[in-house]
């Protein structure tokens, strides 16, 4: 394909491309790996393939994470992403191009080393090697992922970025490369397997396939993201799709051999998963006045649900379902009713805080977490045991008095928040 | 050509607390250049990133040739180019590189980018720069690369914030011949500039903004356009002089400033000779006939012509 053909088919990767792979960096590539080849050679190293896998780790997840996240950064430093916002190209494609394109080199690099392979000594596990392919993708997606979300609160940053993407990046590829590398051989040796919905799977296989699905997931977050910057509005739809997926996966472990677990069971820990996702999700975004404005001015229903915040329609199917599960006599009712209380607190805690904070909004939101989640229970549970520590905490067996105490904090934090938007919302 | 080919209706923008649009209004026809002008902080480049769907207001619409921006941005995104007020070119490319990858996410086909780039190139006198590394370029050569990547792909609207800013005096005047090449060539233009004077050299419209709420847009040329206004230089009694003009054809408004005549006139250079035959045959001792200039400065200060 020629160079213009390809341009035409995805500018963003023939642009990458044309910066990534120039002659001189095509040079120096393999006379890098050349030289390290020849060292562990030279060193007598027992099991060389090994080794070659570990630059492949080195390539793909330090450096091609890095990669990912300057490929977007870089943009935002020289102030082409604006130039880049008015294409009429589609995102997907914008995506992908960014992704591979901004990589290409580190990819470049680790083809080089897979041609090495059958040349040296030793052999590494094919599903291993895919694991570690694909876990390097997942490190690149989740840096671009990152810098892309970080822009979204603050479109003038212009550096910074990166290293926390990477940082994430590498942590998101820590299941298919890390401890789990390790383990996946160690339970390869023990005849380990990963029980899921009933079914024995072997636990490496388990985890490429889980690695190749998360990298689709994020994926989707990218393309959802640059979708935005093109100026597209927002919808929770992709968000909703995430955590229903994620219900249905974390739903799998509970199946354990031919047993089948409690409806109750099901409800509560779907719940469980439904609010940690609406916890992500309200970390994760920022806080627009113009974007509630715009919500509150929408003229039909399917404006208003495209200006809803993701997090909102997770977090009211994360209280169905915790009142279904109430209803299957998952729990007591009076702790429900506490966690809906605290889980509502944190929701106009955070409004509050993004709406009042200029800055260091993230330290402050884990101060409070620190104050909220662990110093004031154990103080409470200090003094007065579980019964007081109830008042503030849910708390299991607690007295239906003790209520007062939870939503108390709700009000407090919906009043702060309400006061919040009324300074904010100017005209 | 339409009469809104670019349609703005109560356009409302917001940063913060602050409402940098407050409900906008206007319409400009197909094929006019029209010079967006404003104080600083008047909202023009907000103004300029919602018509291009850059920034999204938090009410109001905007349409480009009947796209809605808003619902739209990606088809809207073809038909427009916007050159911003920085450069926004890939320095690590070379120039001819910057041009084909402009082109091609405005889905240009494949056939057309390379003459695309070349024709953009010759636009902006960059032809013989093709193969530099566009880091290697003045800030000056550079402004160009910028505004020729925003019209690579001939979109049927330019949006243009401070295009002459970094330019030099002979780059200006080639800005100028190229902003009325491309209207010509049917390209409807929409230029922010704070240099009054240079706007006035090929502007058809004025859209004035100020502190973001009141656009107004005035007809600078063509028939609907306020006439001219003209000042003839005299020895002796202006007064005499202009009881001479009195019913001459094609004169209104005529006004004795600092002991010469100013009159509004919309007649031809023939008309023009009639006139000052006219004025000799009064005996008046004519010196000179010349336009006044500053049209658009006057217009958007308020005196209307």
């Amino acid at each position: 394909m020629t160079g213009i053909a390809l341009l035409r088919l995805n500018p963003e990767l023939q642009r990458c491309l044309w910066l990534e792979l120039t002659p001189t960096r095509l040079v120096l590539m393999p006379a890098l790996l050349a030289v390290a080849v020849a060292g562990l050679h030279l060193s007598g190293v027992d099991d060389l393939a090994q080794w070659v896998q570990y630059i492949v780790f080195f390539l793909l997840v330090l450096w091609g994470g890095r990669l990912a996240a300057d490929s977007f950064v870089e943009e935002v430093a020289q102030g082409t992403w604006d130039v880049q916002r008015l294409s009429a190209s589609n995102p997907w494609a914008m995506a992908w191009g960014k992704l591979l394109g901004g990589t290409s080199y580190v990819w470049y690099g680790a083809l080089l080393c897979l041609l090495v392979l059958p040349f040296v000594r030793g052999r590494v596990d094919m599903v291993d090697l895919a694991t570690t392919l694909v876990g390097g993708l997942a490190a690149q997606a989740t840096a671009l992922l990152v810098v892309l979300l970080l822009h979204r609160f603050d479109a003038s940053r212009r550096r910074g970025s990166t290293t926390l993407a990477q940082m994430l990046g590498i942590i998101a590829a820590v299941p298919s490369l890390g401890p789990m590398a390790a383990l996946s051989s160690a339970a390869k040796g023990w005849g380990g397997t990963m029980a899921w919905y009933g079914n024995s799977i072997p636990v490496p296989a388990f985890t490429l396939v889980n690695e190749i699905i998360v990298v689709a997931w994020l994926f989707l977050g990218i393309a959802w993201l640059i979708r935005l910057q093109l100026g597209h509005a927002p919808s929770p739809w992709p968000y909703l799709a995430f955590t229903l997926y994620q219900i249905a996966f974390f739903q799998g472990f509970l199946f354990q051999g031919g047993l089948v677990p409690p409806f109750a069971v099901i409800l509560g820990s779907s719940a469980l998963v439904a609010a940690s996702l609406t916890y992500l999700s309200l970390l994760a975004s920022p806080l627009y006045v113009t974007d509630i404005k715009r919500l509150l001015r929408a003229s039909d229903w399917a404006e208003r649900w495209d200006w809803l915040p993701s997090w909102l329609p997770v977090a009211v199917l994360a209280v169905a379902l915790g009142a279904a599960t109430v209803a299957a006599g998952g729990r007591e009712w009076t702790l429900a009713a506490a966690i809906l209380a605290l889980f509502l607190r944190d929701i106009a805690l955070v409004a509050a805080v993004r709406l009042l904070a200029r800055r260091r909004t993230a330290m402050l939101l884990c101060v409070l977490a620190v104050l909220l989640y662990w110093l004031l229970p154990e103080v409470m549970d200090g003094i007065g045991g579980d019964g007081l520590k109830a008042w503030i905490f849910p708390t299991r067996d607690a007295a239906p008095v003790s209520l007062i105490g939870p939503w108390v904090q709700a009000a407090a934090a919906l009043v702060l928040a309400a006061i919040a938007w009324n300074r904010k919302k100017g005209v | 050509m339409s009469d809104q080919f670019v349609s703005v209706r109560g356009l409302v923008y917001e940063y913060g607390v602050n409402r940098a649009l407050d409900e906008v209004s206007f319409d400009l026809p197909a094929g006019s250049v029209t010079a967006l002008v404003g104080p600083n902080g008047a909202g023009k480049t907000t103004l300029l990133r919602c018509l291009a769907g850059l920034e999204r207001p938090l009410a109001g619409s905007v349409r480009i040739d009947g796209i809605d921006v808003l619902e739209q941005p990606r088809l809207a995104h073809a038909k427009l180019g916007f050159q911003q007020d920085f450069f926004g070119v890939y320095d690590d490319l070379s120039v001819r590189r910057n041009l084909l990858h402009a082109a091609a996410i405005q889905g240009m086909d494949e056939n057309d980018m390379e003459a695309a780039a070349v024709w953009a190139a010759e636009a902006v006198s960059l032809s013989n720069r093709l193969e530099d590394r566009a880091g290697t370029l003045s800030r000056g050569l550079r402004q160009r690369l910028a505004i020729a990547r925003s019209m690579v792909h001939r979109p049927r609207l330019l949006l243009m914030d401070e295009p002459a800013s970094g330019l030099d005096p002979e780059a200006r005047r080639e800005l100028s011949g190229l902003i009325r090449t491309l209207n010509m060539a049917g390209m409807t233009i929409v230029v922010s500039s704070h240099i009054l004077a240079e706007l006035e050299d090929y502007s058809t419209h004025m859209l004035a903004l100020r502190q973001g709420r009141a656009a107004e847009v005035a007809v600078l040329s063509g028939e609907t356009a306020p006439k001219s206004r003209w000042r003839l230089g005299l020895i002796g009694d202006a007064r005499d002089a202009l009881a001479g003009m009195q019913g001459a054809a094609k004169v209104a408004d005529c006004q004795i400033i600092d002991g010469e005549i100013e009159f509004s006139f919309d007649g031809e250079p023939l008309d023009r000779h009639h006139l000052l035959r006219h004025l000799m045959e009064q005996g008046v001792m004519v010196t000179s006939l010349a336009p006044t200039g500053g049209h658009l400065e006057k217009l958007y200060m308020g005196e209307r012509a």
